[in-house]
């Protein structure tokens, strides 16, 4: 069940009458439990087996925790084998295998190795961390356990994060299912604008740039001018799916009563790698930060040398990003863009651009800006990159522009990109306006354009958002 | 809006296909007076050789091999082209996989629809109701007639799109609509596709033939083609045979059991309605080295299937 499919649509208008008209937050909460396990199962009943039983596992581990039956050392081991454990083994089997496969080649061994070809269960990546975090954050006594099994398989089911997040904190989403929910008008006028949005850059901008980038990578050897289209086009794409995947989510968060966290703010306005990661993905980026990079720079600190301060500059961000790029899926090209960002994160900070650094003129903020954009583009290109010997052989075979034809290509698909992610810009300066008597027409104005495109670019098939995936 | 418009409202349901009605297939048909039709899309193109089955067959068969095609546009032509013809040919083999015979919503969009539009005339309610209205939920089928904007957006869409995709090459380039056509065609020709990323997008076209919906054969059966087709051409006295050809999507022993069941069904079916059936799908000396993907055979794999088929059709067609 997508949130742009026709059954979601009606599985929500259903659910959301009987939400509201259950009259305690009990009922709400047990009724928004069944609806998520309802959402989940859709994709395949057999994903509700291991959500339920992890999220069993996790409940009774941080209950544990709190009573202090085992030492909290060994109950955060546990969960930690558990939810990485799984996460692993459905996400990393056939790529550790083929890998092993390949060496074995290598060393001359002719021996088969059976794939188990078992389907990712959508969401896992997500969840896995949602409920890691909440287990740390009861050992460090941050947060209560939460002592009702209900309220806390919802903070982990909760279905508009579920497949596709944001990776909520159990300080934000779980005082919120603890707490009695009203309905109100500004639920709702909170919500549309995000719906509308969410629609509007997945069906019209978003699929639409698919088609473009899609053809671009399934050549065998493109020419480097439409990789680095491609590559554009697919900046655009990426930001608009997954963004307006978080619009939706956050959206129908609203009309439930819940307030849950931005993801994105203008990642591409970015003038640093650091804050790039500031702005994109926020809520996975401060997971990192927050389980990751800290306590790696804790541990490197604490490090009785005189290369201590080096080393916490240099390893933290490296074993984050590339953490960061296991997340994001199996294979070489995630690896090598997670590591991508740990080597620019490290540069940007040895040159003295890291943190918050800020350029003191404009010519310097454009030509930050500037170069940020070309390196995050070129980090998408890794990320969407058949494989990592696709991308070296384009870079040392290809020629710029092969043929002619690929000049007339070149300028069609550009054209299309930039058609489809102009109203991004337009958006942008809406927002920007400040003077209420101009912003109170162009805004509605900007609303009824993207409403009216919305409904010319519906189609039948739901294609599936890309962070499915991950 | 509709009046100043000249449109209908509320509107009619589906598409509406353009009145002019290619006649290529009947003129083809009447002129070469062919006794066997092929019909097919891309894996008959890719698998079977017309001149090598007329020299082992000595047979030169009316060969419809269209890419993309499937069998809401098998449907046109037959009723729109063959049936019509004053030459009525003895056998006609239809060549499909799986699924395609009763998925009649499959390929009938965007650039499919414009094929289909080419075949079908105003007249053709049946291909309306079977390609596009019967897949269509009762929200789809209210905005579609009462909302002018949802019904008219594959126009409005095609003439947003036209503009992107044409306009800046035009004035930048002097490089029009034919112009830029031939250069996608040419910069993403099949051979230019990586093999791996070609099979997996080949694969995942061919996902919706094997929804749980399109395997049960009973329930889609009386709302496919596949009966018109079959009375449309005993008619006209008119052999038809359904050729199963071989995919790698499953291997014979991995194949799941919804599918299984749903291939015996077809076989039955036809076996009832007086259809000849000759499956490829098992068939051993089509090795999996012949296929270049799922579907699509080598050119030493084409010349193979041409041989195993035409051995397999001669005591069909020797028959007086």
């Amino acid at each position: 069940m997508h949130f742009t499919s026709f059954v979601f649509i009606l599985f929500f208008l259903a659910f959301f009458v009987l939400y509201w008209a259950s009259p305690k937050r009990g009922i709400k909460n047990l009724l928004f439990l069944v609806a998520s396990y309802l959402f989940y199962g859709w994709f395949h009943p057999w994903y509700c087996l291991i959500l339920f039983f992890t999220t069993l596992l996790d409940y009774f581990i941080a209950l544990g925790i709190g009573r202090k039956i085992l030492s909290k050392k060994t109950l955060m081991l546990l969960s930690f084998i558990v939810n990485f454990g799984t996460m692993i083994f459905f996400k990393y089997n056939d790529f550790f295998l083929l890998e092993i496969q390949n060496a074995l080649i290598q060393l001359g061994i002719d021996y088969q190795l059976t794939t188990l070809h078992i389907i990712f269960p959508l969401g896992l990546s997500f969840y896995t961390l949602k409920k890691f975090a909440y287990i740390l954050d009861v050992a460090r006594q941050n947060i209560v356990p939460e002592t009702n099994f209900i309220n806390f398989a919802l903070f982990v089911a909760f279905f508009p994060q579920i497949t596709s997040g944001p990776i909520d904190r159990a300080q934000n989403l779980l005082s919120q299912i603890q707490s009695e929910r009203k309905w109100s008008r500004s639920l709702f006028n909170n919500a549309w604008p995000l719906i509308l949005m969410g629609f509007f850059k997945k069906l019209v901008i978003a699929d639409s740039l698919a088609v473009v980038v899609d053809k671009i990578f399934t050549l065998q050897q493109p020419s480097i001018l439409l990789v680095l289209i491609g590559a554009f086009g697919f900046t655009f794409q990426l930001l608009t799916d997954f963004s307006a995947y978080t619009d939706l989510s956050r959206g129908i968060s609203f009309l439930l009563g819940f307030r849950t966290p931005e993801n994105f703010k203008s990642p591409y306005l970015s003038i640093t790698p650091t804050d790039f990661w500031n702005r994109w993905h926020i809520t996975l980026s401060e997971w990192l930060r927050d389980y990751i990079f800290f306590p790696v720079r804790r541990l490197c600190l604490r490090i009785k040398s005189r290369a201590s301060k080096q080393i916490a500059l240099i390893v933290p961000p490296l074993i984050t990003m590339l953490a960061s790029g296991f997340w994001h899926g199996t294979g070489w090209t995630y690896i090598v863009w997670g590591v991508y960002y740990g080597l620019l994160i490290v540069i940007y900070q040895i040159a003295g651009f890291g943190g918050a650094w800020k350029p003191n003129n404009r010519f310097k903020l454009a030509a930050a800006w500037m170069l940020m954009f070309g390196l995050i583009m070129f980090g998408w290109l890794i990320f969407r990159s058949p494989s990592i010997e696709w991308l070296v052989n384009i870079g040392r075979h290809s020629q710029f522009v092969q043929s002619s034809n690929e000049i007339f290509v070149a300028v069609a698909s550009l054209s299309t990109i930039t058609g489809y992610i102009a109203p991004l810009l337009i958006k942008h300066f809406v927002d920007a306006i400040k003077k209420d008597a101009i912003r109170n027409w162009v805004e509605p104005l900007f609303y009824a354009v993207a409403l009216t495109a919305t409904v010319v670019y519906i189609n039948s098939s739901t294609p599936d958002f890309i962070y499915f995936q991950f | 809006m509709p009046a100043r418009y000249q449109t209908h409202y509320p509107r009619e349901l589906g598409p509406e296909f353009k009145p002019q009605v290619r006649q290529d297939w009947r003129e083809k048909l009447e002129t070469q007076k062919a006794e066997i039709v092929l019909m097919g899309d891309s894996v008959l193109r890719e698998g079977i050789d017309p001149s090598q089955f007329k020299a082992l067959t000595g047979e030169e068969p009316l060969y419809v091999a269209i890419p993309g095609s499937s069998s809401a546009l098998w449907y046109a032509i037959i009723k729109n082209n063959i049936a019509v013809s004053t030459h009525q040919p003895r056998y006609l083999f239809l060549f499909f996989r799986d699924t395609m015979l009763t998925t009649p919503d499959y390929r009938v969009t965007g650039k499919y629809f414009t094929m289909l539009d080419e075949f079908a005339s105003p007249d053709d309610t049946l291909i309306v109701q079977y390609a596009y209205i019967n897949s269509m939920n009762w929200i789809e089928k209210l905005l579609e007639q009462y909302v002018p904007l949802y019904g008219n957006r594959t126009d409005l869409r095609n003439s947003i799109e036209y503009r992107l995709k044409y306009t800046l090459p035009f004035r930048l380039l002097r490089c029009g609509e034919v112009c830029v056509d031939q250069a996608i065609a040419n910069v993403f020709a099949d051979e230019k596709m990586a093999f791996i990323l070609k099979e997996r997008a080949v694969s995942e076209a061919e996902d919706y033939l094997y929804e749980n919906k399109n395997l049960d054969f009973n329930n889609q059966v009386s709302r496919s083609f596949l009966p018109e087709i079959i009375r449309t051409l005993q008619e006209k006295n008119v052999q038809l045979v359904l050729v199963q050809v071989k995919t790698t999507r499953f291997r014979s022993g991995n194949r799941p059991f919804l599918l299984n069941k749903y291939l015996a069904d077809l076989q039955q079916y036809a076996i009832a309605h007086n259809v000849l059936y000759l499956s490829f799908s098992d068939n051993k000396r089509l090795k999996d080295a012949y296929f270049v993907d799922q579907i699509h055979l080598s050119d030493e794999g084409k010349e193979v299937f041409t041989t195993l088929f035409s051995e397999a059709i001669k005591p069909i067609i020797d028959t007086p």
